[in-house]
């Protein structure tokens, strides 16, 4: 009898404890509107936090912030960006508090699907949207109407090249045509074995994917066509990829090659020619090229085209910011990303880490109008496009799907044909078309 | 009296009280282990996604569609490549290290306690580790290879399929490796050694002594350390992930990458969780030969 009463009453005291720390405390107020009297902490999410080209320009938005508003400070919480869009699908659909978020403008189908983000045009002022923002920029951060993401840096992902290698090989100017692309990557090779002539991103699916587009606009494919039909395998997206297997062939591609590794190779010289985001410059100089040293190093150029007169291509893209509605403060957090996108702000983010800026005051500074390497970037800009899987919240799968056949094709394990016609089923498939 | 020892009898029996330890193990268990497999395999016959809320059952559907999938027989035939020489081949060595370190010549102490360093890596380091070994192009055995002339230009290990499959592989090996040495070498401290010199005293030479007196005593961990490697081997994630992401070209794409990329990049946990099940019935496979070898080991 004893003993039942002792087991009992362990059991009653465990079961009593649990539920304690189970219920817990829920807080002290409701926290949407800020009106509690604790401190609260909002969370910045993202990737450009944790890199060392943009980190201490977010440090001093977070901490430009939290000096003016000791009672609503921000903090960051970063990861890799190839692990944010995940991160940020996994936490939101968790129910983990999210506060604001950097995405990338590709992810803003997919994470408004999940009905988890904030209708900003309900939380901010249309005549501020207008006052400060692109009207063309704002619909890029809209899904069926509704003002989900805010711009934050706008440009796109372009050609840039060594001016020093291909001094070394007699070439004084970029190549304007595919021929001649093709004949400088060949000359490079021929200097120096270990260069790397044109570092594509190769290895991840989904860099390949968009990395791939841009050559596949350039020999006049598209993966649809204006009335939503795939046709990335008709035979301008054969051409394409039979162009890019032909220079893997002649080792002018390397297979396993990341945006990362690029970077980290091209700032020791071993690398003519890779595709890169507007910031390249700044992402050099924080891999060890002296910032005098810079533009001897790199240099943007239009993406050669196929006739001369073609318009040379490249790929729009973006940062955005985003509000979650698991936001403990949905206004406060808002408030915040007005703070990022001030003109103090964005001027900062421009000279610090060279994104570009949105706010309207800002673009058309003298500051942003006269640099040498916007002004240069933006003219080879002047045709970029749109990704066209971005639109689609199975984005990250049609990339996969795409960024395979390439690799398949590149390694010779099926040909330019047949390896896009495979992607164009699966594309199908996927899809339900 | 009678009645003061009829009261004592009356406390928790035995099993009883077995029970009561055991159950908070089995909170733990059914917590972390059996309702993630049994909301899984529910979850193999929905449509449940990581961008919708909500699951509607769709029956066969997702067995279905990865088994008419030309791609899912390639990611079998690479699971079966990754664990079959993912294993074999750290359990031959680790034999043969295991064999060395018995005969107990000087500093096999030593050399254990090193060979057992690197089991205490973690996956995902070790595969940052020799992905900068095979680097094509400032990977440390390129760079040996080429200064000792033996290749003339880089080797892309891994961004062609055959190196990135034998990458991964040596990758696995070097990590493994000291797990199989540690349970074979006290395998092998069971085995007389008086049989052993009294073999040799026959005449019988290395292979024969190993064959028809070591073997024999140590075929039962033999069994198991190869089935639970197996199944070690069918579960790993980590060390591909970071090394080549399931490629070049789905080259490396196992069944653990699959349903990572089905369930984190494609946001079709459906399809993931079906793909986890073939994973898991395969597992169990392994699981019943492994209880069998117990069964037969305590008789």
């Amino acid at each position: 009898m004893k003993a039942r009463s002792k087991v009992f009453a362990g059991v009653l005291v465990a079961v009593t404890s649990f539920g304690l720390v189970a219920c817990g405390s829920t807080g002290s107020s409701d926290n949407k509107t800020g009106t509690s009297n604790t401190p609260e902490q909002l969370v910045w999410s993202g990737w450009s936090g944790n890199e060392n080209s943009t980190k201490p320009s977010i440090q001093q938005m977070i901490d430009s912030w939290n000096k003016d508003h000791p009672k609503q400070t921000v903090s960051w919480q970063g990861w890799p960006y190839d692990q944010t869009e995940q991160q940020l699908i996994i936490r939101s659909q968790g129910g983990q508090n999210l506060d604001v978020a950097q995405i990338d403008m590709n992810w803003l189908h997919t994470l408004a699907e999940t009905g988890n983000l904030v209708d900003l045009s309900t939380v901010y002022d249309k005549q501020w949207l207008q006052d400060n923002l692109d009207s063309n920029q704002l619909k890029l951060g809209q899904v069926d109407g509704k003002q989900y993401g805010i711009p934050w840096s706008m440009a796109s992902i372009g050609m840039v090249y060594n001016p020093t290698l291909l001094q070394q090989i007699g070439v004084s100017q970029p190549p304007t045509t595919t021929a001649n692309f093709e004949k400088d990557l060949e000359l490079l090779k021929a200097k120096d074995k270990n260069v790397i002539p044109y570092a594509m991103s190769t290895k991840g699916t989904a860099e390949l994917s968009s990395d791939f587009q841009v050559w596949l606009w350039t020999f006049g494919g598209h993966i649809f066509d204006s009335n939503g039909n795939l046709t990335l395998n008709d035979a301008n997206g054969v051409k394409a990829l039979t162009y890019l297997k032909e220079l893997k062939d002649k080792g002018l591609i390397q297979m396993d090659m990341s945006r990362f590794d690029a970077r980290q190779i091209f700032a020791k010289d071993q690398i003519g020619f890779y595709n890169d985001a507007i910031m390249a410059n700044s992402i050099l100089q924080s891999n060890g090229v002296a910032a005098d040293q810079v533009s001897k190093h790199i240099q943007p150029m239009p993406m050669p085209v196929v006739q001369e007169g073609d318009h040379p291509q490249s790929l729009a893209w973006g940062h955005m910011l985003v509000v979650f509605k698991t936001s403990k403060d949905t206004k406060t957090a808002a408030e915040f990303v007005k703070h990022i996108l001030s003109p103090d702000e964005e001027t900062k983010y421009f000279h610090d880490a060279a994104m570009p800026p949105v706010e309207k005051s800002v673009v058309n500074s003298d500051v942003v109008k006269n640099d040498p390497w916007t002004k240069a970037w933006i003219a080879g800009a002047a045709y970029a496009n749109g990704n066209e899987l971005s639109s689609y919240t199975q984005q990250s799968q049609l990339a996969d799907i795409i960024g395979g056949a390439v690799q398949k094709a590149l390694l010779g394990q099926e040909s330019p044909q047949q390896a896009l016609d495979g992607a164009a089923a699966q594309i199908k498939s996927t899809l339900g078309k | 009296m009678k009645s003061v020892a009829a009261k004592h009898r009356r406390g928790l029996s035995e099993n009883q009280v077995g029970a009561l330890l055991v159950l908070p193990a089995l909170l733990v268990f059914t917590v972390i282990m059996l309702y993630p497999l049994i909301n899984s395999v529910w979850m193999s016959f929905t449509n449940a996604s990581l961008i919708r809320k909500g699951q509607d059952f769709v029956g066969l559907s997702n067995f279905t569609h990865i088994f008419s999938d030309p791609n899912f027989s390639s990611v079998l035939v690479h699971t079966a490549i990754f664990v079959v020489a993912g294993t074999l081949l750290p359990f031959v060595l680790g034999l043969i290290w295991a064999l060395v370190l018995n005969e107990g010549k000087r500093g096999s102490e030593f050399l254990r306690g090193i060979t057992l360093v690197d089991w205490i890596i973690p996956s995902t380091a070790i595969g940052f580790l020799w992905t900068w070994i095979f680097q094509s192009n400032y990977g440390l055995l390129n760079e040996v290879l080429t200064k000792t002339g033996i290749i003339h230009s880089n080797i892309n290990w891994l961004g062609q399929p055959n190196t990135a499959m034998i990458a991964v592989i040596l990758a696995k090996t070097w990590q493994t490796l000291p797990w199989f040495m540690a349970f074979l070498l006290g395998g092998l401290k069971g085995v007389s050694h008086e049989q052993i010199e009294a073999a040799r005293l026959d005449g019988a030479g290395n292979f024969r002594t190993f064959t028809s007196v070591i073997f024999p005593e140590i075929k039962t961990v033999v069994a198991i350390v190869l089935i639970i490697g197996t199944i070690g081997s069918l579960q790993q994630f980590d060390l591909i992930w970071v090394m080549t992401q399931g490629g070049p070209a789905d080259s490396t794409t196992t069944l653990a990458i699959d349903v990572y990329r089905n369930a984190f990049q494609n946001w079709n946990l459906g399809t993931a969780s079906a793909i986890g099940t073939v994973w898991v019935v395969l597992v169990l496979v392994f699981m019943f030969f492994y209880l069998r070898a117990v069964k037969e080991d305590i008789r």
